[in-house]
């Protein structure tokens, strides 16, 4: 029943006191930068988070700072290092590491440097106007309202640099096959370049805004852009952008948590499934975000509405393949009955801790996804602290717990170093999830009151003071989240901290790439899953998504930039 | 547990998912055709300069009754709606007509589905009945520069005299 990873895993032991394993797998630093420098952009981020919790708990701290001119310059700076910034050099650290350890390739390390550092670059660049209140767009920027250029060249160097990192990748992959034909990519790899490649297409639309539209506008060069082509472009990409924000959660999900737990992931080919299903149809379902613009045809929304359902389909074969797994390792472990079982998985361990309070908040955060997939209640919601409250258990929760529970094990790994409190790691997580649920609590049911998102609210006038005061309990509610989550930072970047500046432990063992086996490996005894042979063409599958987008944006796309109607820009903060 | 098990129970699974996600398409479907969601169908590609409103329908912005039908013209600019308060009869149909001058702005009627993003060259087009005497108060809902916290709309429904 059980079988080894396909592929031969990169198991070279590393040595230990001799350039700290970096000798036998130079990639270690370049991964290690990464994912410090993305911590780094999320710490300061985080640390901003609370002062917006007390602005929607009515209370206004912006007024008094010294260094932050205005609420709306703190929500663009949480915005965009939280979700641009530490995302992108997480993934990008993360999503190249493991297929290179799995297929037991090294990267080209100048091509990896060159890639970390062009981002790195492109976020100083963009700081500076974000420090200087100079763009204080908040992280969708939409135009008319125009930041400072910097801003948008140093955010197309962090998109570029991703990108490069993405076909390295693939073509790391790429190589591997011409070497092994006729062998199926282990399930790693798999998911990591479904990722990718499901990046590229959905990277466009980001891509074309900025470079062919705000870039040349903020320099002066054209007079003006057409709002609502830009907002189009900005959520072509926009909303595929949480799914590279949230593959990377799965792939630890499927592929990383069974062996964390005692057990082996229990259906190999419907997680390879779920990827093709992301890579065909996360892109063309943007639409649902402009639900309220006017300038859409009704007809193309309904469309779009039809596929974001869709999308969901990939999400809840995930909540059944990641819930038969757990039972797998619970019951090996000894768990019995139809609940019971759930007590034998590891609670004390923070790694499988953390990704399983990740998991549970997005059965929260997927069911609330589904609701906003329609158009008659994102009437009631769009706009509304409902959204935030959304997204701060997705990719808040999902996406950065399991990021943080990642770390736990990884940073060890890539350093030699142990990690420095398992037990304040675990509170961490626990303080994480806890305040997270509490804020989206809290942030939904304002949203259902019609208070509306990303306002300094607490500095608003007494009208409109006295219309809120019917949302004074959820108001207290993210307020009081604010400050769990402020403990949970603490606690997390403490232990992040303390193991980075830690002494690297001489001889010990290298921590383990948790590499999972499979009840029914996808590759066995030569007998291929059929689903699994034709899934394993991932090119014709990305040429299948390129000319679904074509399908579902293309007439849109091109009315709209046959004929545009260009607003000058303004500065209003 | 057997592998293949488990694979025969997922694929029922999956055929829920996609049952589950398609009966709520078609419910959505439902709602839009019995006319809970103002504004979908209504709001035409028809484009308004926003640098010359003068010359469009929004140059004497308020209430207006067209062929015996209620108009409301309603712009919003950095920081106000004009008008900043809209009295409205109760119990008449009145369709809403914004757009926006400057940057984005975003409008949500208290008490409505009516919920726009308003984009400069665009117009968001609702029709509603107001049945509930009142006043409504909403507030700018996409972020538009310093004073967005304040900018505010008010929809009054008097009773007939």
């Amino acid at each position: 029943m059980t079988s080894t990873p396909l592929g031969g895993p990169d198991t070279t032991p590393d040595v230990r006191g001799r350039g700290h394993g970096y000798a036998a797998h130079p990639h270690k630093k370049v991964t290690l930068y990464f994912l410090a420098t993305g911590l780094l952009a999320l710490l300061i981020g985080v640390l901003i988070g609370p002062l917006q919790a007390l602005n929607y708990a009515g209370v206004d701290v912006y007024s008094h700072l010294p260094f932050l001119k205005s609420y709306y310059q703190g929500l663009s700076l949480h915005g965009v290092l939280n979700a641009l910034v530490f995302t992108t050099f997480f993934i990008s650290g993360l999503l190249l590491y493991l297929p290179c350890r799995e297929l037991g390739v090294r990267p080209n390390l100048i091509v990896a440097w060159g890639a970390y550092w062009t981002m790195t670059v492109g976020t100083a660049l963009a700081a500076v106007p974000l420090l200087t209140n100079d763009a204080t767009v908040l992280y969708t920027f939409y135009p008319p309202l125009m930041g400072h250029p910097l801003f948008y060249i140093g955010a197309a160097m962090l998109v570029a640099a991703s990108l490069v990192v993405g076909i390295q990748t693939v073509t790391i992959w790429w190589g591997w096959k011409r070497r092994n034909p006729g062998r199926v990519t282990p399930i790693v790899t798999y998911m990591s370049v479904a990722t990718w490649m499901m990046w590229f297409v959905a990277s466009l639309g980001l891509v074309v805004e900025v470079l062919v539209f705000l870039i040349p506008w903020s320099l002066g060069i054209t007079k003006g852009v057409d709002p609502l082509l830009a907002r189009t472009l900005f959520w072509y990409t926009g909303h595929p952008i949480v799914y590279f924000w949230l593959l990377p959660a799965y792939v630890s999900w499927y592929a990383l948590v069974p062996r964390q737990m005692g057990g082996r992931i229990v259906s190999e080919p419907l997680a390879r499934l779920a990827f093709a299903l992301f890579l065909l149809i996360s892109t063309p379902v943007g639409f649902h975000h402009q639900y309220t613009d006017p300038g859409i045809p009704a007809l193309w929304k309904v469309v779009h509405m039809l596929l974001t359902f869709l999308v969901a389909v990939p999400s809840l074969l995930t909540a059944f393949s990641v819930a038969a797994s757990m039972e797998y390792a619970a019951r090996l472990r000894g768990g019995r009955g139809w609940i019971r079982w759930m007590g034998r998985l590891p609670w004390k361990d923070a790694i499988f801790t953390g990704q399983a309070l990740a998991m549970i908040s997005f059965i929260f955060g997927g069911a609330g996804g589904i609701a906003n997939a329609s158009m008659a209640i994102d009437a009631v919601v769009h706009n509304t602290a409902w959204i935030p409250g959304h997204f701060h258990i997705t990719v808040g929760t999902a996406t950065t717990l399991t990021f943080f529970a990642v770390s736990f094990w990884l940073l060890p790994h890539l350093t030699g170093k142990k990690l420095a409190s398992p037990r304040v790691a675990l509170w961490s997580v626990w303080f994480w999830f806890a305040g997270m649920m509490v804020f989206a609590l809290g942030m939904h049911w304002e949203g259902l009151l019609g208070i509306p998102r990303r306002a300094q609210i607490s500095a608003a006038g007494p009208e409109l003071q006295a219309v809120y005061h019917k949302a004074a309990v959820p108001m207290a509610l993210t307020g009081i989240s604010g400050m769990i989550l402020l403990v949970g930072a603490v606690l997390y970047f403490g232990v992040i901290f303390a193991t980075l500046l830690g002494r690297r432990e001489a001889g010990a063992q290298e921590v383990p790439v948790p590499f999972s086996e499979q009840v029914a490996a996808a590759g066995k005894d030569g007998r291929v899953h059929a689903m699994t042979r034709v899934l394993e063409n991932l090119w014709a599958l990305f040429f299948v998504a390129l000319a679904l987008v074509a399908v579902m944006y293309g007439p849109e796309l091109v009315a709209m930039l046959l004929n545009q109607h260009p607003v000058p820009g303004a500065r209003l903060w | 547990m057997r592998h293949d098990v488990i694979e025969r129970y997922e694929l029922g699974w999956m055929g829920v998912s996609v049952v589950l996600v398609v009966l709520l398409f078609v419910g959505v479907l439902a709602s839009m055709i019995s006319d809970t969601l103002p504004g979908v169908v209504e709001s035409r590609t028809r484009f308004v300069d926003p640098a010359h409103l003068e010359t469009t329908a929004y140059a004497k912005p308020g209430l207006h009754e067209e062929n015996g039908e209620l108009h409301a013209y309603v712009v919003a600019r950095a920081f106000t709606f004009t008008p900043s308060v809209l009295t409205i009869p109760a119990g008449r149909r009145v369709t809403f007509h914004f757009t926006a001058a400057d940057v984005l702005h975003g409008v949500q009627i208290e008490g409505s589905n009516i919920n726009f993003e308003l984009i400069p060259g665009h117009e968001g087009v609702a029709s509603a009945t107001f049945r509930t005497p009142g006043t409504y108060t909403s507030a700018c809902n996409e972020y538009c520069g310093a004073g967005h916290q304040n900018m505010a709309f008010k929809l009054i429904v008097e009773n007939a005299k």
